[in-house]
């Protein structure tokens, strides 16, 4: 089959090799449409529309036929087109192929207007033994490639497509990226053997090394131990981010020694691995510098005044004092838990500590080390924490303040953690909807979906109350005005992406009323336990029934129900069920749904034995009133009318 | 008849992260295109 191939890539060629190729393309068949009769032809003679229809199609009218095409007649006409030569297509295949290809910032070379990522240098193309001849981007193809650099900078030949694989690994390219991931982590295991010692493996990370190796050697260095007084975070990231180094550990501990994997050929790879330990030892040797000079200087906050968080929203020091804000307001809400959880604080205490947490939260932003890494944001406010002495409790809130920052990440482990973060996201929040700074479509440049998703992580982790009605409109209190229902629908919104279930039960949930995010959660699972089982559709039928009966009523009125105007067994039998299963409390949602669905049977009985339009309003009210009382004990849990199987 | 294709295209030193962030589209480009000169549709 012609489409299948494989690609294969380096840093210096994207190749792409099919095995068995046809020579000629396939049939090709082309349909043109037109005007409707009614604008094609006058008194039975073709108008001047048609006249160009036929032009188009470069045909004579009289082979224009017609065909139906939405609801109307239309000329028609269709050509089929005679295969060709594969051989003169490849080269505008190739040009669409290159300027498909979108790496965000590309680059123009020499004096040609077109743009790839990085300058296009040589084009090979050879089917079966033929070398196709084509210019592409100011280059000739010719059937020619070129060796591993240190093996040589001069092209070679080959003289046929299969020819190339061969002669390309003898110049010292592994073209396919998954013997090179492979090569590089067989290097890995012998090191590990060797030296006892074992490499963290970043999946990301390992990517990066086989895109930008021909020729990969894994190799261990090492670095002088006094900068292991960094902490290990710091070490990491300057190796991985600047250097692309794996690091090394022994029984769990960072060590003085590094992986580098190199793209060299070389008969001295210990001149290599000196290299880049020059490398990376100027590199820490920076960043205990910084350490050391953020240490003398210990975490302050006032210089948060006088950076700018975004405009209209002022410093990055009035953040804090709104973040501030809505620490305390949770603080309050989850005061007997935090006291619960840290018996050494009492209200004053926490509220105290609370209060400097967030104070201080931003102040490493500051320190020269973030400064340099900025990824390490948190992290350092949590090292010089500790470095001073501070609360533990203080210093985890710091290094916690920004979780969850992606989709696998940790969660603040405290509650006293969770509400520092949900401080910092709620503000990012709130104040971006105070100013219009509203996602929209799959436009979102400040995260705020992600900063949802995170306070509602953050809150079923803990199990906390938050209700995104009442605890969000709260907070919005010492925002500028805005429309809070856009905040509240945005939140709302972003339950049917965190759910993984029918979009319509999450619709019967919301339209429930409920708001507080743990009991929408339960609810929402409850009920999608429910609709997974086999016979959940034929129940389902009775309660829908019970929806589309009570349909046009006032539900605000009281719905008084008499049982002394039941006139037969089967209203007295639903009535008292239903009064049964009111009365009780329930564990779960599951086990009060269990109990109104459980009402089944007598519902069915009531459908089939008790007319509940009847004539006599009084007798109709009342059954009215009985349906519709059951449909509100449903509600109390999800709207059923919402729900669709 | 049938004959095997190579095609090689040659750069200079490729930038690795933008580069893996767009390599699981690039083998989609090159399907979407064998199929639009109809050279099979690959299911």
């Amino acid at each position: 089959m012609a489409c299948a191939f494989e690609f294969y890539y380096t840093p210096r060629r994207l190749v792409l090799w099919h095995e068995s190729f046809p020579t000629e393309q396939g049939e090709k068949e082309e349909e043109f449409f037109g005007a409707p009769l009614s604008v094609a032809l006058k008194d039975g003679a073709p108008t001047p529309a048609a006249l160009g229809f036929a032009k188009k199609c470069g045909v004579e009218f009289s082979e224009i036929a017609t065909a139906m095409k939405d609801g109307k007649e239309v000329l028609y006409y269709k050509r089929t087109i005679a295969p060709q030569s594969s051989k003169p297509l490849l080269k505008e295949m190739i040009e669409q192929f290159i300027k498909g290809l979108n790496f965000g910032k590309s680059m123009r070379w020499g004096f040609l207007e077109e743009s790839f990522i990085r300058p296009i240098r040589w084009f090979g193309c050879m089917l079966g033994d033929e070398h196709v001849p084509f210019s592409l981007f100011g280059v000739e193809s010719t059937p020619f490639s070129y060796p591993h650099r240190t093996i040589s900078y001069e092209p070679f030949a080959y003289m046929f497509a299969g020819d190339y694989f061969e002669r390309l690994a003898q110049r010292g390219v592994v073209l396919y990226p998954s013997k090179r991931e492979e090569i590089i982590l067989n290097a890995f295991k012998a090191i590990e053997a060797k030296e006892g010692v074992s490499i963290e493996i970043d999946a990301a990370l390992l990517a990066e090394v086989v895109a930008i190796t021909e020729y990969p050697t894994a190799l261990i260095g090492s670095f002088e131990e006094r900068f292991l007084r960094l902490p290990p975070e710091v070490i990491i990231t300057s190796m991985k981010e600047n250097q692309r180094y794996f690091p090394v550990f022994k029984e769990g501990k960072l060590t003085n020694r590094f992986i580098v994997v190199s793209n060299a050929i070389s008969d001295d790879y210990d001149l290599i691995v000196r290299g880049n330990e020059k490398v990376l030892r100027a590199r820490l040797s920076d960043a205990l510098f910084f350490l050391d000079n953020d240490l003398k200087k210990g975490l302050c906050y006032e210089g948060l005044k006088d950076i700018t968080y975004l405009d209209g929203l002022g410093s990055l020091m009035d953040k804090t004092e709104r973040e501030k804000a809505i620490a305390l307001y949770l603080s309050e809400q989850y005061q007997e838990r935090l006291i619960a959880e840290h018996s050494r604080l009492n209200e004053q205490s926490l509220n105290a500590l609370m209060e400097k947490s967030v104070l201080y939260a931003k102040s490493d932003l500051l320190s020269e080390m973030v400064y340099e890494f900025t990824e390490l944001q948190g992290l350092m406010g949590y090292y010089y924490a500790k470095e001073a002495g501070e609360d533990e409790l203080f210093a985890l809130a710091l290094k916690e303040q920004y979780l969850p920052n992606s989709e696998e990440s940790a969660l603040p482990s405290t509650l006293f953690s969770a509400i520092v973060a949900l401080a910092y996201k709620l503000d990012s929040l709130i104040a971006l909807f105070s100013i219009n700074k509203i996602p929209t479509g799959n436009k979102d440049p400040y995260a705020l979906r992600r900063a949802v998703n995170g306070i509602v992580k953050i809150v079923l982790e803990q199990g906390i109350a938050f209700d995104i009605s009442k605890d969000l409109k709260a907070l919005a209190q010492g925002y500028k005005a805005f429309d809070f229902a856009l905040l509240e629908s945005f939140f709302l919104e972003r339950m049917y992406q965190f759910f993984d279930v029918n979009p319509s039960i999450i619709s019967a949930v919301i339209s429930s009323g409920e708001r507080d995010i743990v009991r929408l959660s339960l609810k929402i699972q409850a009920l999608a336990t429910m609709v997974q089982d086999d016979g959940f559709k034929e129940m389902f039928s009775t309660f829908k029934r019970v929806a589309n009966i009570i349909k046009n009523m006032d539900m605000n009125q009281t719905l008084s129900i008499n049982p002394a105007l039941f006139e037969n067994a089967y209203e007295t039998a639903l009535f008292d069920a239903f009064t049964a299963v009111n009365a009780k409390n329930y564990e779960s949602f599951e086990a009060h749904l269990d109990a109104l669905f459980a009402l089944k049977p007598h519902i069915d009985a009531f459908f089939d034995n008790v007319m509940v339009n009847a004539e006599n309003p009084e007798l109709r009210a009342n059954r009215q009133n009985l349906i519709a009382s059951i449909y509100t004990a449903f509600k109390s849990i999800a709207d059923i009318k919402e729900i669709t199987l | 008849m049938i004959k095997p294709l190579l095609i090689e295209i040659g750069v200079e030193e490729l930038p690795a992260i933008p580069f893996l962030k767009e390599l699981p589209t690039i083998e989609k480009q090159w399907l979407d295109i064998l199929e639009k000169k109809c050279f099979g549709v690959c299911v």
